[in-house]
């Protein structure tokens, strides 16, 4: 496999495109879930650890690698599942015409950008924040490279000192969605 | 760090000044300036020299009909045309091409203020972005002349400007705005670029959203139809 900047490079790239299909009006309500979901899951982060750190070590039997295997794969597949379930089915959208061209693809351009920056970003952290367990499927090829040790310091989860910072922009973007 | 920030602020007001006439004039004459401007600069680089070769045509068919080439004895006349001086000379060449551009551009500017361009030209995004680039054009074009009035070496004699100047220009407007930015970043501190950044997303997604259009209407629409519920219309009442 290529560096890790890459391949979330290329998962960047696949938002933005499934972006540019539906429009920044659908885009917008995705961006209200991944928030959300990354302030649940950063809040309730440290408490998980900690129980899982107690339940873990019996389960997986005291290897401290599976035990970060285990963790980064429950943080990831509970990412995964609300950002999937904010693309699938009856989903929050932002009703309403967006604008025509050029500001309207180039919205819709800045917001699949920013989707595909916390999508990918809170994956690659969930990678970093238990040592990079997917290395041992080879999937990720270590050490990182000068661009990417620059990277994992903007990752969105090390962006505020509080999650609570990410409920004000969910909490802006409901009340305006409520307002109509 | 200050003569920096000076630079910035007088880029972004040649930038909103240009933006704003794109504004005010509309897309459909600001193309029309932009593929002249563009276009011609373009053209007369490429093909400047054949266009000197028609001019330099035009003296030699002065000289030949002064020293009578239209009379009755036309022999002596050819002779003239050997020694009759070009009207544009090698020296001359970016002048007269800078000249000829000149024309065309205020050509263009006549041409687009006529009626059917002014009235179908619309005053949209398009029209601010083709202004911004039309300005952005002009500054390649004549900034390099016009430093010369307080830096006289600055641009030598019969020396051309290419377009590779523009994508001069754009990189160092692209490296002062960084810098300028990466500087202003540098002096907050951790828990301020939090703050300034939650802002920025904020303020970012909440202009994203008042973008989109008929999104009121329809709620508005909803609720008339919600407080209609449970009255009997006038047709009801009719019957």
């Amino acid at each position: 496999m290529g560096s890790l900047e890459l391949i979330f490079a290329i998962i960047v790239i696949f938002i933005v495109f499934v972006a540019l299909a539906r429009g920044y009006p659908h885009e917008l309500g995705n961006t209200v879930i991944i928030l959300a979901t990354i302030f649940v899951l950063s809040f309730f982060e440290e408490r998980l650890i900690g129980l899982f750190n107690r339940v873990g070590p019996g389960l997986v039997g005291g290897d401290a690698q599976a035990v970060n295997f285990l963790l980064s794969a429950i943080f990831t597949v509970m990412f995964i599942s609300a950002v999937f379930a904010s693309y699938a089915g009856i989903t929050l959208d932002f009703p309403g015409r967006p604008m025509s061209a050029p500001l309207g693809p180039l919205l819709t351009l800045a917001v699949g950008l920013l989707n595909g920056y916390l999508i990918a970003g809170s994956l690659w952290y969930y990678q970093d924040r238990f040592q990079y367990p997917s290395q041992l499927l080879g999937t990720i090829q270590l050490p990182l490279t000068a661009t990417g040790q620059t990277l994992v310091q903007v990752l969105p989860q090390r962006l505020f000192e509080s999650p609570v910072y990410w409920m004000i922009p969910v909490a802006v973007l409901i009340i305006w969605r409520v307002r109509g | 760090m200050t003569q920096q920030l000076e630079t910035l602020i007088t880029l972004l007001l040649y930038t909103l000044f240009f933006a704003w006439i794109g504004y005010q004039r509309g897309s459909l004459r600001e193309i029309i300036v932009t593929v002249a401007a563009v276009g011609g600069w373009l053209a007369l680089q490429e093909a400047g020299s054949l266009l000197i070769r028609i001019v330099n045509l035009g003296s030699k068919f002065v000289a030949f009909v002064r020293a009578g080439g239209l009379g009755e004895n036309p022999d002596q006349a050819f002779g003239a045309l050997g020694s009759a001086a070009p009207w544009v000379t090698t020296e001359q060449r970016g002048e007269f091409l800078f000249i000829v551009w000149v024309f065309l551009l205020i050509f263009a500017y006549v041409i687009s203020n006529l009626k059917p361009f002014a009235k179908a030209s619309k005053s949209d995004a398009w029209s601010i972005l083709l202004g911004i680039v039309n300005g952005l054009f002009f500054a390649t074009i004549l900034l390099p002349r016009l430093a010369t009035l307080v830096q006289p070496n600055n641009l030598a004699p019969g020396e051309s400007v290419g377009i590779s100047n523009l994508f001069g220009i754009l990189r160092g407007a692209f490296t002062l705005v960084q810098g300028n930015f990466g500087g202003l970043w540098g002096l907050l501190a951790n828990d301020q670029r939090s703050l300034v950044l939650l802002i920025l997303l904020t303020i970012f997604l909440l202009l994203a959203a008042s973008t989109i259009k008929g999104a009121s209407k329809k709620s508005s629409s909803d609720k008339k139809k919600r407080i209609n519920l449970g009255k009997p219309s006038s047709a009801e009442k009719r019957s």
